[in-house]
């Protein structure tokens, strides 16, 4: 018995028959279709997305890596987050939650990192990169950040696993020309519509995805770029005076998010490259594979804060390497409603004037 | 020698006596047409109906007189004497319309001499009706007696056929022979013609000195004309050109100045206003509107003293070639403080987001900063066309709106163009 073939209609989602002309032709909307055009289109499901990873990018170049050595361990009684530091550090909050922590030396020393960051911001750059990026930001209540508050933050270093990896495929593309024309007696839009398949391949370099439940992850996102150029060798001397946060999502659990990031850019780095001509392309299917990955742990420079506003607590990060700050800011009421309508009541008033004069 | 003297004398007290009888075209000005033995006129209104009077028996060729008297044992005779002994009646024949009022018994009569006998039965029963009408409309004895002298001027105007029968309605300024007109300069014309009885004297005096002070100071002709009809005229402005021109309006070669003529005939309710020569320049469309729009509500008010008064004022600005101001206008002032707070809180809206988004700060959610550059190759694009819609829309048509207003120009019956424009209410 032979398999029957059944297409759906492009347009209209119907079925689509056989038409005695050789084409496949829609009965509700009339449109007719070349065979070969419907069977490609068929090919690309729409929202089919297999963006797979090919080869590992896990623990195995770490399983058998160094463990620190000369450190202690602190654990925050809030959200236990479990810190380590030198033997000469002393803390007494949890730099996530600012909550106290404990110093307990019982917890086996973490996994060596391949690579660090050092902080190159330090407290006086730290208030001037706050101060900095505060003062622009007019809806801000009056001394939410000051030194004083600004003293108790501890800088920590976030575990990142940074992957390195190909990305090569097909994607498809829905595109679509529109043509405007007119004749005496109506305006026309015509729309064509085509097929797109891009093929083709991209690399990405240190994708960082961070290693930690307790640091945010769109803090983490946002606090970047870093210059990867200054990683060094880790070495336990550089977490005098500050924390180094133990990584607890492995590189399996991260990936997810790698992937994300990735697909995204390929996605709107192919769309660039094939819609030239079009009025519009977007995606339809994506059949990328991930190739010749890797991945290394590092430790990330990033200083936390958290600042109390209106009963509800509002987290920042700062780059400790570029001094960037990210968060959500709290907004002051009076503030907002002093704006608004010193820019509402003079826009207003000047606009009456206008429409009155003019339509009088 | 004493003789001679007496004889001398005779003689020329024969002539004084006589020159009113052979007075301009058979016509006596020395005698007042209207007279109230009853004093319920005003010197006032005596003085100005009388002046309205003269002004059109000489275009009609035919006198009016009216008589507020008591009772009369034979009414007919005391008519006929009372015009004889006053010498009214125009030409040879003695044309003349007369209302003889009794305001003891509050009755009236209408007697027809001359050429006014010819009167048909119709048009005699609406001269009668115009007195009777407005009189018992409320409009007093003045307004009664105007009413009465506009219907008897516009029954003198139409031409009779030699059967008592006219056959189209004319104008008492109409001339006879159209055909043959030469355009001439009016004198001593007045500035108010109130043929529909809008005015009071002292109004009408009041606007006649307005008029007359923008005349000398603009060099324009200016002339409110008020009717009680619109003669069958199909385009009131032609019928407000026609006036202008056949009584001799006008300043300079072209005849400079502007007509503003009110008609209160049921269904031609409306003013235009019509100009002439280098006022055809100054009175744009866009001006009159502003002026129409000012003087609506008055009319519709029945207000007219104050918007001839308004018009005037107006019409002053746009003789200085200036845009004449327009009235303060609530229901625009509403509208414009609501599109103004609409676009405010709009755009304050805007400025406040726009603020917002400064506070929170976006989260990096692709990995454009990690591509290796130079290491993006597209090996390949297919392209495959699947099908093609059109979609059209129909053209909106044009359509005019219809409305009261109107502006745009033409020429009079004798072929002088003019502009202008106005309104229906």
């Amino acid at each position: 018995m032979s398999t029957v073939e059944s297409y759906k209609c492009p347009a209209c989602g119907s079925p689509l028959p056989y038409d005695p002309s050789g084409k496949l032709k829609c009965p509700a909307c009339g449109n007719s279709y070349d065979v070969e055009a419907v069977k490609r289109l068929a090919a690309f499901a729409e929202n089919k997305t297999e963006f797979k990873w090919e080869g590992a990018a896990s623990e195995s170049a770490l399983q058998n890596g160094e463990r620190l050595e000369n450190t202690v361990t602190y654990v925050c009684r809030s959200c236990g987050a479990a810190v380590e530091t030198d033997a000469t550090t002393a803390a007494t909050h949890c730099p996530y939650c600012d909550n106290e922590i404990v110093l307990t030396d019982r917890i086996v020393g973490g996994l060596k990192p391949n690579g660090i960051i050092p902080f190159s911001i330090f407290k006086e750059g730290l208030y001037d990169a706050v101060k900095n990026h505060f003062k622009d930001k007019k809806l801000l209540p009056k001394n939410f950040a000051d030194e004083h508050k600004l003293a108790k933050v501890q800088g920590v270093y976030v575990p990142f696993w940074l992957f390195d990896a190909g990305v090569d495929g097909t994607m498809a593309l829905n595109a679509n020309k529109v043509r405007y024309y007119s004749d005496s007696n109506y305006n026309y839009i015509e729309t064509s519509y085509y097929l797109l398949e891009v093929d083709g391949a991209m690399r990405f370099q240190k994708v960082p995805v961070d290693g930690s439940t307790k640091a945010d992850d769109d803090l983490m996102d946002s606090v970047e770029p870093y210059d990867y150029s200054k990683i060094v060798p880790f070495d336990p001397a550089y977490l005098s005076g500050f924390f180094a946060d133990r990584y607890d999502v492995d590189p399996e659990q991260s990936r997810a998010r790698a992937d994300a990031r990735m697909m995204q850019s390929a996605v709107s780095e192919f769309t660039a490259a094939a819609r030239g001509g079009y009025t519009s392309a977007s995606l339809r299917s994506n059949m990328m594979r991930v190739v010749d990955s890797s991945v290394q742990y590092v430790l990330l420079p990033v200083y936390i804060i958290n600042l109390e506003y209106g009963g509800k607590n509002y987290r920042f990060a700062v780059n400790g390497q570029t001094g960037k700050l990210v968060g959500e800011l709290p907004i002051c009421k009076k503030k907002k409603r002093k704006y608004f309508w010193l820019t509402a009541l003079p826009i207003a008033a000047a606009v009456a004037a206008i429409v009155y004069l003019l339509i009088r | 020698m004493k003789k001679y003297l007496s004889l001398a004398l005779t003689l020329l007290l024969v002539l004084a006596l006589s020159v009113p009888v052979f007075a301009e075209d058979g016509y006596n000005f020395d005698y007042c047409r209207v007279s109230d033995e009853k004093g319920i006129l005003t010197d006032d209104d005596i003085e100005e109906l009388d002046a309205d009077i003269i002004f059109k028996a000489k275009s009609l060729e035919m006198d009016f007189a009216v008589l507020i008297s008591g009772e009369k044992d034979d009414e007919t005779a005391f008519a006929a004497s009372y015009v004889e002994n006053n010498l009214y009646g125009y030409g040879a024949d003695g044309s003349c319309v007369f209302l003889l009022i009794d305001y003891d018994n509050m009755v009236f009569d209408v007697y027809y001499y001359g050429r006014a006998k010819n009167f048909s039965a119709s048009a005699k029963a609406a001269v009668s009706d115009a007195f009777k009408n407005s009189y018992n409309g409320g409009n007093g004895m003045r307004g009664a007696i105007k009413a009465f002298l506009a219907a008897a001027y516009s029954e003198a105007g139409k031409p009779s056929n030699g059967t008592g029968e006219t056959v189209t309605a004319t104008p008492w300024w109409y001339p006879e022979d159209p055909a043959n007109f030469v355009d001439f300069h009016g004198v001593n014309l007045p500035h108010v013609v109130d043929d529909a009885g809008l005015l009071t004297a002292s109004e009408k005096a009041d606007l006649e000195s307005k008029i007359s002070s923008m005349i000398a100071k603009y060099g324009y002709d200016i002339v409110i004309y008020t009717t009680p009809t619109v003669y069958g005229y199909s385009n009131m402005m032609v019928c407000a050109a026609d006036f202008y021109v056949y009584q001799g309006y006008g300043v300079g070669d072209d005849f400079s100045g502007l007509v503003f003529f009110h008609s209160v005939e049921t269904g031609n309710r409306g003013w235009r206003t019509v100009c002439f020569g280098k006022a055809m320049r100054l009175f744009t469309e866009k001006r009159i509107n502003v002026i129409d729009d000012a003087l609506y509500d008055l009319f519709v008010a029945g207000r007219h003293y104050e918007a001839y008064s308004l018009f005037l004022e107006k019409a002053a600005y746009v003789l200085e070639d200036k845009d004449p101001p327009k009235p303060f206008d609530y229901s625009t002032l509403v509208v414009a403080i609501i599109v103004g707070l609409v676009i405010g809180l709009v755009i304050a809206g805007m400025r406040i987001s726009a603020m917002k988004k400064k506070m929170v700060l976006p989260k990096a959610t692709a990995a454009g900063n990690y591509i290796v550059h130079g290491a993006t190759v597209v090996r390949n694009i297919t392209t495959t066309y699947l099908y093609t819609n059109v979609v059209r829309h129909e053209k909106p048509k044009s359509s005019s709106s219809g409305g009261g207003s109107s502006f745009g120009g033409g020429s009079s019956s004798s072929g002088r163009s003019f502009s202008g424009g106005g309104r229906n209410y």
